[in-house]
């Protein structure tokens, strides 16, 4: 439980669940969590949905879950895809593509991938139809922090400062990592059966595109990489639900 | 400053009849697009970027002094980008989903109470800093300001009734919500602050208004 709340406090902006600082022994037993974080961050989606369906129009309820995401993460992941855009798009040299995500000023390669990816989010909530909506609610956020995970665990990390990512990298053991992937694959199996599962290895499928072209321009990944990929996967598991999980 | 509602009015009712008159022509999603974009051009998009340069000072993980210097920076960051974009897309939702016979009143609605807010907002809170368009109308607005601007508003609700009266009751809390937040953070407020304010609140109204006329009472069709 320690675990998860440490993990809720370093991928949500909710009210300190440690109810102090994170240090570094939290970071290092935090990882395995990241996929329960999703299917907490999942439920509450479902719950309101669910609730807010009954009081506002769905187009309205689609906007309301974006909104919902981007707040309860202090837009974490999507500050990584901004910034990732940025530093990948930069150049000429890996040196000037780091430096390049480090700005805090937004480019307009990244504002532009921003805009698109809320959109699409907002297009594949509201085009969700009733009989897959709780199931993609629920697993979406899921596969996006299971493709962290197994992104720590898999690729090297880019940096030579201590960051908060250097400090995930090294504590995102197999062990970790297994643990998570298997709570992840069980979450999939259990509300979807192998579609669920499908969604489940769609994500890392994109994980894997995402690392592999951030490497052929970076010595490694970084912590804004790391944002893209959770923010991508996400995505395609709401865009490809419906195709996927045919009743 | 006791004439902001009027104004906001004023502006919804333009935002109306633009919409009434692409009625016959537009789709509702082109209309929407279209209302969502005159709000902002009316303004000059000049709340809109307050909520931007809001976002990324308020958010930030600074110190209060560290958010007040970024708020001034004209550049944008990711907070201000994501902060504007998932505003616009609300409000582009929210404008859709309004019913055929309430956009005139909804428009005219978010218009008054958005503005209504920024005076509430003023008069009510400390201001962050000692100068700045933000304090020169902190410095000039008092309780009489406040008292003229909610009976303007009051009187351009009157045709909602008790649905007006919960959109106030909206407007007022997603303001004291706001400004709240930003005295935790910069110790009052600022221009950009009331900015987002009254983006916030048009947003919320817009969003809270189908519903208040389905449980409370439809409004008058125009």
């Amino acid at each position: 439980m320690y675990g998860f709340l440490a993990a809720l406090q370093i991928l949500t902006r909710l009210p300190s669940p440690l109810r102090r600082d994170a240090i570094l022994a939290d970071v290092a037993s935090s990882i395995g969590w990241f996929p329960a974080v999703g299917a907490a961050l999942g439920l509450a989606l479902v719950a309101i949905d669910t609730a807010a369906r009954l009081v506002f129009d769905p187009t309205v309820v689609s906007a309301l879950l974006v909104a919902f995401l981007v707040i309860v993460t202090g837009a974490f992941h999507l500050d990584g895809l901004i910034d990732s855009i940025d530093g990948l798009t930069a150049g000429p040299d890996s040196d000037g593509r780091l430096a390049a995500m480090r700005l805090a000023v937004v480019g307009v390669p990244g504002a532009l991938a921003a805009c698109i990816i809320l959109l699409a989010d907002y297009t594949a909530l509201a085009a969700l139809g009733d009989h897959v909506r709780p199931i993609a609610l629920f697993l979406a956020p899921i596969c996006g922090r299971t493709a962290i995970l197994a992104a720590y665990r898999l690729y090297p990390y880019g940096r030579t400062e201590s960051t908060l990512s250097a400090h995930l990298k090294e504590s995102a053991t197999t062990a970790s990592t297994l643990v998570g992937c298997a709570f992840a694959a069980a979450a999939c199996f259990a509300v979807a059966g192998t579609g669920g599962l499908a969604l489940l290895v769609l994500s890392l499928g994109l994980m894997h595109g995402i690392a592999s072209l951030s490497l052929s321009r970076l010595p490694g990944l970084t912590g804004d990489v790391y944002g893209a990929i959770c923010e991508v996967s996400q995505l395609a598991v709401l865009l490809a639900a419906p195709f996927v999980l045919r009743p | 400053m006791r004439w902001f509602p009027a104004v906001g009015a004023l502006i919804g009712g333009v935002v109306a009849l633009v919409d009434w008159l692409l009625a016959p022509i537009a789709t509702p999603e082109i209309r929407s697009v279209a209302a969502l974009a005159l709000l902002a051009v009316l303004t000059g998009a000049l709340h809109l970027d307050g909520l931007m340069d809001a976002c990324d000072g308020l958010f930030a993980l600074a110190s209060p002094e560290r958010r007040l210097q970024i708020m001034a920076d004209s550049r944008v960051g990711s907070f201000g980008l994501v902060g504007a974009a998932v505003m616009l897309l609300l409000k582009y939702a929210a404008i859709l989903a309004l019913p055929v016979e309430g956009r005139p009143a909804g428009f005219i609605a978010i218009g008054a109470l958005s503005r209504w807010s920024m005076v509430y907002a003023t008069v009510q809170y400390p201001s962050a800093r000692a100068e700045g368009l933000g304090h020169a109308y902190k410095a000039a607005a008092g309780r009489r300001e406040l008292a003229i601007a909610t009976g303007i508003t009051v009187l351009v609700l009157a045709p909602s009734g008790a649905a007006g009266a919960g959109a106030l009751l909206v407007a007022w809390a997603v303001c004291a919500v706001c400004a709240r937040y930003a005295c935790a953070r910069i110790g009052g407020l600022n221009g950009d602050v009331y900015g987002a304010v009254s983006e916030a609140v048009e947003v919320a109204v817009v969003i809270a208004l189908p519903p208040l006329w389905r449980f409370i009472g439809a409004p008058l069709a125009i």
